[in-house]
């Protein structure tokens, strides 16, 4: 069931991010087509030329904001929908269907995760199509050669390991970043009245409880900070490293797994349709 | 095996009772008008029915399940406010429940929808509300459930659309299956009933069938309920 709420979850929001994606793209290439047009076109007129130019302006304008929104619509769009799909009208369709509550949570997570990282990828093409020549590309390759050669020498053969943990952080980054925002929306649709209100005072209040967790368990590890040193100072780098990755990445899914339990949590047991 | 039954099923918000230990049970193949007076509980009863609510106390079974993904697969629900996406066509709603639902009969609603002429390329959001209260009743009516729950199904909609309604529910519910019409429309929907659930202030105040209450009492439901919840 999981596959078909993945299949209506990406129509639903497909028709909101492929123009923006879309968008991007076209400015990319106007932009680019700015670069031909003013070494091709020529205009005496000092009006003519002060036009292209801001004809050029304009597009990179755009194409600038064009960039951020590729990031700023997939992430309004995972908080609409959380909200409108699970927590308004359409709710009493959403929470009736024959499928568990895990996997209405997780079609939406893992489709706002992909419009992330297809934002990464548009945003990277686009750039791309703004600045690629045969150079680029000649210059692109070698630095990517040379970095996968440094990273398997230094890392001592572990530099496919560095980016699978590289991957992991994203992908752990853009759930808990969904998680971050559907679990006060939960817990404030709980309530009777000002839902939104509450959803939002209870985005802060976590935000608080989390630093001064973080905090305090700074605190209690720093009795234990000369043990880390005499291991820091005797490790190798490639394994400071990866120690390092893998507790932010232990740390990210601990934090991800509390806030999803909640989330699941009150909506099993706490759902509260107008 | 009874198709649903409850058991001391309590309802608390903090200091208000919405229900309070409700326990009835229901055979296959009946009618049933859930009627009370407006926030009478009959939309709570409703809505733990089908997993919305949690009971503070009590149990349920729908044909021996508790609410969940399995007895969702045998309810059809049809809600008192229009919960279908606004942006969706007809016919994207009706790839939604053919998806989701294995006893959606998609040859019957299409039937139902152009007796209508309600196209299926348009958008809900171009329908009026009485229209898309009817898309949203054909495509609940369109399921072969085993209990369908309909809250309110002609509370909005014009005596016109209200017989077209009742219609709809008696020709194509399963004969097997359990229909509950929760209202408070009594005269409209009297005609249509085998059984009657009379509620008031979440409790079950008496359970009859029609014959019964006509037999018994020498008066309609109409009558009868006028007499009971009588200001």
């Amino acid at each position: 069931m999981l596959r078909k709420l993945l299949k209506h979850e990406f129509r639903a929001t497909a028709r909101v991010m492929l123009p923006v994606y879309l968008v991007t793209i076209l400015l990319a290439l106007m932009a680019r087509g700015t670069d031909f047009w003013t070494q091709m076109v020529t205009m005496d007129s000092f009006t003519g030329q002060n036009f292209l130019l801001f004809i050029s302006i304009l597009i990179g304008v755009g194409f600038s904001l064009a960039l951020v929104a590729t990031f700023v619509v997939a992430v309004i769009l995972m908080i609409l929908r959380f909200r409108s799909n699970l927590m308004a009208d359409e709710g009493y369709v959403m929470f009736t269907l024959p499928v568990s509550t895990h996997a209405l949570v997780w079609s939406k997570l893992i489709v706002s995760t992909v419009w992330f990282v297809g934002a990464i990828l548009i945003d990277i093409l686009s750039v791309t199509v703004l600045v690629a020549d045969i150079t680029f590309f000649q210059e692109f390759g070698r630095v990517i050669h040379e970095i996968s050669q440094h990273m398997t020498t230094y890392m001592m053969g572990n530099g496919i390991a560095f980016v699978v943990e590289l991957i992991l952080t994203f992908l752990l980054g853009g759930l808990i970043s969904c998680l971050t925002f559907y679990t006060p929306l939960a817990i404030g649709h709980s309530f009777s009245q000002h839902k939104m209100l509450l959803s939002v005072a209870f985005f802060f209040a976590i935000q608080v409880s989390m630093q001064i967790i973080s905090w305090t368990l700074v605190m209690i590890g720093v009795p234990f900070v000369n043990a880390f040193s005499v291991w820091f100072s005797n490790a190798t780098p490639a394994a400071v490293l990866h120690g390092m990755m893998w507790v932010s990445i232990l740390t990210s899914a601990i934090y991800g797994v509390v806030l999803y339990c909640i989330t699941i949590r009150m909506l099993h047991r706490h759902l509260n349709l107008e | 095996m009874n198709i649903l039954e409850c058991k001391g099923l309590t309802k608390r918000y903090g200091a208000i009772t919405a229900l309070d230990k409700v326990s009835f049970t229901l055979e296959p193949g009946r009618i049933v008008g859930l009627l009370g007076p407006n926030g009478s509980g009959k939309t709570t009863l409703i809505k733990i029915t089908n997993g919305l609510l949690v009971p503070t106390e009590g149990q349920l079974w729908i044909n021996g399940q508790a609410p969940g993904k399995e007895s969702h697969a045998m309810v059809s629900y049809l809600p008192e406010r229009t919960s279908l996406p606004l942006w969706m066509t007809v016919k994207q709603l009706q790839d939604f429940y053919e998806d989701f639902y294995a006893d959606f009969q998609r040859q019957r609603s299409s039937e139902m929808l152009d007796r209508l002429e309600i196209s299926p390329k348009q958008r809900m959001r171009q329908m009026s509300k009485g229209t898309r209260e009817k898309v949203q009743l054909i495509l609940a009516m369109s399921r072969q459930a085993k209990l369908y729950l309909l809250d309110e199904p002609i509370g909005g909609v014009d005596p016109a659309a209200r017989d077209y309604i009742l219609d709809t529910i008696i020709r194509n519910y399963n004969p097997e299956a359990s229909v509950i019409i929760s209202t408070h429309l009594i005269a409209d929907v009297e005609k249509v009933l085998d059984e009657v659930i009379f509620i008031d202030r979440g409790q079950i105040l008496f359970q009859s069938t029609v014959d019964a209450i006509r037999e018994e009492k020498g008066m309609s439901v109409d009558a009868l309920f006028r007499e009971v919840y009588k200001c």
